[in-house]
């Protein structure tokens, strides 16, 4: 690694932030998620894509065939070393997000990190300490934040229109997986679970975007399909605030074309249910039935690749590299998720229920 | 060669099972067109009511679809515009095997000309040129459904177009488009959901004057940058489009969505999803009574 005097580079950064106006950014890992940034960021105004690495060497040579002004790596590191970059997009297999992270985060380079944010809190600790300590902009993929639909649902219930929470159902479903599958999000040392930490990991930063902390959570899952991780997962929730209520999810669901979340909470004077598609309140009050759909909420984006909420979330990071600040979804939020579906895996594996670590 | 381009064309979302509105009124189609003599009484109709133009991807149902189209007799003079490739089905198979596994099935899979072209050397060693040709296997592979059928136009999926539209990949644009007019003999098709990105590329690279699928519709719904640019762009003139999600998947009202299809005035094709045929003729009626009401020749 190459010694560089940690505050005179970050005065360089800044400074090179202000004349070029613009962010200069690496990927890591050229999977379906760094492809979507890669291409979102090179549309975006504010930010360039000065390199990626990849260890695959037939998607180094598509990229080449694609891109030209990208310098194109096969190891990270030489890529962090050489390049003089503002942040790194981690969309790398789960299992290696917290190390790439962490030197990131040593070398002042802000990172975004694909969702879930690591295997396990414990090895997210130590990164949340030192990005905090260093001030690094930091992100974390949970880009559901960025649906129309979750969004008016939590203005909504923020607004206390329809009272206090009490009940909460909760499902994330898609038909994906019936037979045995291959790859990295089906081994739990480079994916750290299955449905629960690649895909139900959304609903629970809903959830608790939604309600806050979680208080304790009891969980079961089941594997079908898959010979290491779980195909099936069900929860019982009680949050901070006493709100309680279940959380069902799997990949192996049919009729579920797309991953589709639903959640529904019944509130003192009325209920919410919300999906990617619409959000639905009953307001005891008048008695009726309130439907949005996402065609009412509908924004459009500079640019649409794969699903506006993407866009959404590089925009704001890019904005965040300008600011110096992270936003609300940094690396501390993500290791508090980490630590629920951490708490789920243990009460599944030991049939007790659990209360998340370092829990506020 | 002739670039023959039907005004309305049968969308296929309805018979795969897919709503832009919810998954629930996409799980009632699954219901409703698990029976193929639906799908065949609702083209049956079309047909009759002048509208000889369908839209489909290569979705496994898609090839029972064409399947049973031959074997009734209703294939002849309809006029299929392949949507191409099966991006749901690559993004699954993805997500099972990962992308190279998933890049290994498709060179497995691909004709033997089209992997000689490929000059594929052991199991994965493609030459860096093969890469773009890569593209052309996908074509190929996803076009042997379609074939003995009256092919008017090839569209690529949104998923790709806007892929390369945001890492200006004028290369593989390129590559599709001549390869679909040099291997098939008819026009190529984009589709997208960034319109203006698309005018503006292409006209910056001096590619042909493209056949655009896009959505269009009074709600902006799904129109970016926003419904504003999307006209602008439609007014340049330089794409012949065919509008989609005019209805904004179900949600407007058809007499004023498609009084505003007709009111932008430079619209020669619209796509549309009928479920039931009391729906087709209120749906085809309508059109011709608003975006076509000029027009007195199409004889729907």
């Amino acid at each position: 690694m190459r010694a560089r005097p940690e505050k005179r580079h970050q005065d360089v950064k800044k400074s090179n932030m202000e004349t070029r106006k613009e962010a200069s950014v690496g990927i890591v890992g050229l999977g379906k998620m760094g492809i979507a940034h890669l291409a979102i960021l090179n549309a975006l105004d504010g930010v360039a894509v000065r390199a990626v690495a990849e260890k695959q060497s037939m998607m180094r040579k598509g990229l080449g065939t694609i891109i030209d002004d990208v310098n194109i790596y096969s190891d990270y590191r030489v890529m962090l070393d050489r390049e003089h970059l503002d942040a790194v997009y981690i969309t790398s297999p789960t299992a290696l997000h917290v190390s790439i992270a962490s030197e990131c985060a040593e070398r002042n380079i802000g990172f975004f990190v694909e969702k879930p944010l690591g295997l396990s809190a414990n090895e997210c600790e130590a990164l949340v300490r030192e990005a905090s300590e260093r001030g690094t902009v930091t992100m974390v993929g949970y880009c559901k934040h960025f649906l129309e639909t979750f969004r008016k649902a939590k203005e909504v219930l923020d607004s206390g229109q329809l009272g206090k929470p009490i009940y909460v159902t909760s499902h994330m479903y898609v038909s994906q997986l019936f037979s045995q599958g291959s790859g990295w999000r089906y081994k739990k040392e480079s994916s750290g679970g299955g449905v629960l930490n690649i895909l139900a990991t959304h609903l629970v930063d809903i959830l608790m975007w939604f309600f806050g902390g979680v208080e304790s959570v009891t969980c079961s899952t089941k594997a079908h399909y898959s010979s290491e991780v779980e195909d099936f997962v069900h929860a019982y929730f009680t949050f901070g605030s006493g709100l309680a209520g279940p959380l069902d999810a799997s990949w192996s669901m049919r009729g579920f074309r797309l991953p589709e979340i639903e959640v529904t909470v019944q509130c003192e004077r009325g209920m919410l249910t919300v999906t990617e598609d619409f959000v639905k309140t009953f307001d005891d009050a008048d008695e009726r039935y309130t439907m949005l759909y996402k065609q009412d909420l509908f924004e459009g984006v500079p640019v649409y690749v794969g699903g506006a909420e993407y866009t959404r979330e590089d925009a704001l990071f890019v904005e965040c590299l300008k600011t110096g600040r992270s936003p609300e979804l940094d690396v501390a939020y993500g290791c508090r998720v980490q630590r629920v579906t951490d708490a789920m895996y243990e009460s599944a594996r030991t049939g007790r229920t659990v209360a998340p670590a370092g829990r506020e | 060669m002739t670039d023959h381009l039907d005004p309305i064309i049968l969308g296929h979302n309805q018979f795969i099972g897919v709503s832009h509105l919810s998954q629930e009124a996409a799980r009632a189609r699954v219901e409703r067109f698990g029976r193929m003599d639906r799908v065949g009484e609702l083209i049956r109709f079309c047909r009759e009511s002048g509208v000889h133009g369908m839209m489909l991807s290569s979705h496994p149902k898609a090839r029972d679809i064409l399947a049973y189209l031959k074997a009734e007799g209703l294939a002849d003079g309809l006029g299929l515009y392949p949507l191409i490739p099966f991006a749901q089905g690559y993004v699954r198979r993805m997500n099972a095997v990962g992308m190279t596994g998933m890049i290994k099935e498709i060179v497995q899979a691909a004709p033997l000309k089209t992997k000689a072209s490929l000059a594929v050397q052991g199991s994965l060693g493609l030459a860096r040129r093969d890469l773009t040709r890569l593209l052309g296997a996908f074509v190929d592979i996803e076009m042997l459904n379609f074939k003995g059928f009256d092919t008017r136009g090839v569209f690529l999926h949104d998923a790709f177009v806007d892929l390369a539209l945001a890492l200006q990949a004028r290369e593989q644009l390129e590559f599709f488009s001549k390869h679909v007019r040099s291997r098939y003999g008819v026009r190529p098709g984009f589709v997208t959901m960034n319109f203006p990105l698309l005018v503006e590329s292409f006209q910056r690279w001096g590619m042909e004057r493209p056949l655009v699928m896009t959505t269009f519709n009074k709600a902006g719904f799904q129109m970016n940058p926003s419904r504003e640019a999307c006209e602008r762009a439609l007014d340049s003139g330089y794409a012949d489009v065919v509008a989609m999600s005019t209805l904004a998947a179900g949600y407007l009202d058809p007499g004023s969505a498609y009084e505003y299809i007709h009111s932008l005035g430079n619209v020669p094709s619209v796509v549309v999803g009928v479920s039931t045929v009391d729906h087709a003729r209120e749906t085809f009626s309508l059109i011709n009574g608003t975006v076509f009401k000029e027009k007195e020749d199409l004889g729907l």
